[in-house]
């Protein structure tokens, strides 16, 4: 059944054919909250609330991206989880977990040797760390534009904000983090090293 | 200071370009220009490859799989049950409140401005050099200068009248003024007042204040009397005249102010 389908089925109340787009999209959803939370078990709460909120509201959703639609969702859960720590911030037990998703097995390819296997996790590591120092703003738009990918245009309407903020917002997250991994240097792994 | 902000915004200017840059989202006149720039500054050069290398960086970084299906339970209701069908979102709201909070709040100041500045408008109207005369005299001319201002709507006759009062009225006055010790020089009103009554001209210029010296017009022009200067009768009954005005803009005002916050924070959510 194709994703049209697929929504208007979950429009009239079909729980099955809304976790089929479920399934579909849970990995990039997981992934985006993961980068913007910075640990599973938020970046797992994110994930639930992102598609119980949209199963609830997809009469709102007037066609175009499904993807658009959800990540808008988790970005601003996540988005508002962030601001709701900053005011009331709180030692939570998932800081003090030893999961590390960035040595989950599923991320080996195969083709590379252990060497350069933990010279990536340490590299992953270590970016999540610099973009766990950015403001949730500043976060938020890193993870639509550079770990998902999406244009100026998307991350303006998924964020409700203008495309002059997201140009700003995107230049001093990219420029904090390179700041911040120059800072790292030798941590780095030498071929990762900024100049 | 103000060097290193210069300095700082400078620097968060260029990494804004870089990043567009990197993004294929500059203007045909601002590409042309960095391009130039970075021929001619290593530099430059240098910072656009340390952040080109970090967007890359954070590309490749792997995609986490997630570490269970979110999918939901079959018994999973369309719609929570404690809330009705949502409203499409409107993002003119939040807007248009703060508008309508701005103009509404300085409406509100506007109207207090004019009720703490009318009274001492009125009061400097008036002669002020000693105390006590100033107590009682300045607060007797306005109504002296505004009783012949009765006449004018009047009948012709009783504008004559009324003329060959002003001068009687003028003379009443000045000893008032001259046992003061205030000058002889009459006010600019006064002299207006009395030179629009001999023209006639001033009949339909003071037909908008006639109703006002009417209501003041009772109290004999005694130097002594007790009544309350006019003008702050008149001060006094503006503001409290304005007064419901006042709290019915400021009760909008913060009504709107709520509605505007709870608008932005509602526009944040889905």
């Amino acid at each position: 059944m194709d994703e049209a389908n697929l929504i208007e089925s979950a429009r009239r109340g079909k729980v099955d054919a809304f976790n089929e787009l479920v399934l579909a999209y849970q990995d990039r959803v997981y992934n985006l909250a993961y980068r913007i939370m910075g640990d599973p078990a938020s970046a797992s709460d994110a994930a639930q609330e992102t598609f119980i909120a949209a199963y609830h509201s997809i009469d709102r959703f007037r066609g175009g991206s499904f993807k658009s639609y959800l990540l808008r969702i988790a970005s601003n859960k996540c988005y508002d989880e962030l601001r709701r720590r900053k005011r009331r911030p709180a030692t939570f037990f998932e800081d003090l977990s030893e999961v590390d998703e960035e040595a989950n097995p599923a991320l080996i390819n195969g083709g590379e040797g252990p060497e350069e296997y933990v010279e990536q996790r340490e590299m992953a590591r270590l970016i999540q760390a610099g973009i766990e120092t950015l403001p949730p703003g500043q976060r938020v738009t890193l993870a639509l534009s550079d770990v998902q990918g999406m244009s100026y245009q998307e991350i303006a309407e998924a964020t409700d904000i203008s495309l002059g903020t997201v140009k700003s917002r995107l230049a001093r997250a990219r420029a904090k983090l390179r700041d911040y991994l120059r800072e790292q240097g030798e941590l780095l792994p030498a071929r990762y090293r900024l100049g | 200071m103000r060097r290193l902000f210069g300095q700082a915004r400078e620097r968060e200017r260029r990494d804004e370009l870089l990043s567009a840059y990197l993004d294929g989202e500059l203007s045909a006149g601002e590409l042309v220009r960095l391009e130039a720039q970075l021929v001619n500054d290593p530099a430059l050069q240098a910072e656009l490859d340390a952040l080109r290398q970090t967007v890359a960086l954070v590309r490749d970084l792997p995609q986490i799989p997630s570490p269970r299906n979110f999918i939901l339970p079959q018994a999973t209701p369309s719609r929570p049950r404690s809330a009705p069908l949502a409203r499409p979102r409107r993002a003119w709201a939040a807007p248009l409140l703060t508008a309508a909070t701005a103009v509404v709040s300085l409406l509100f100041v506007a109207l207090l401005s004019l009720d703490l500045l009318l009274p001492r408008m009125a009061g400097n109207l008036a002669f002020a050099p000693e105390p006590q005369m100033a107590a009682e005299t300045p607060q007797e001319m306005p109504v002296e200068q505004e009783a012949p201002a009765e006449m004018p709507p009047a009948a012709p006759d009783e504008a004559e009248v009324g003329a060959d009062r002003a001068p009687e009225e003028e003379k009443a006055i000045s000893p008032v003024m001259g046992g003061g010790g205030l000058t002889a020089t009459p006010t600019p009103l006064a002299t207006t007042l009395a030179a629009a009554e001999r023209s006639g001209e001033g009949a339909d210029h003071w037909d908008s204040v006639s109703e006002e010296p009417a209501e003041v017009a009772p109290p004999p022009v005694e130097e002594e009397s007790p009544e309350p200067p006019e003008s702050e009768v008149i001060g006094a009954a503006q503001p409290a005249s304005r007064r419901p005005l006042e709290i019915v803009l400021g009760l909008i005002a913060l009504t709107l102010a709520l509605a505007t916050v709870w608008a932005w924070r509602a526009r944040r959510r889905c």
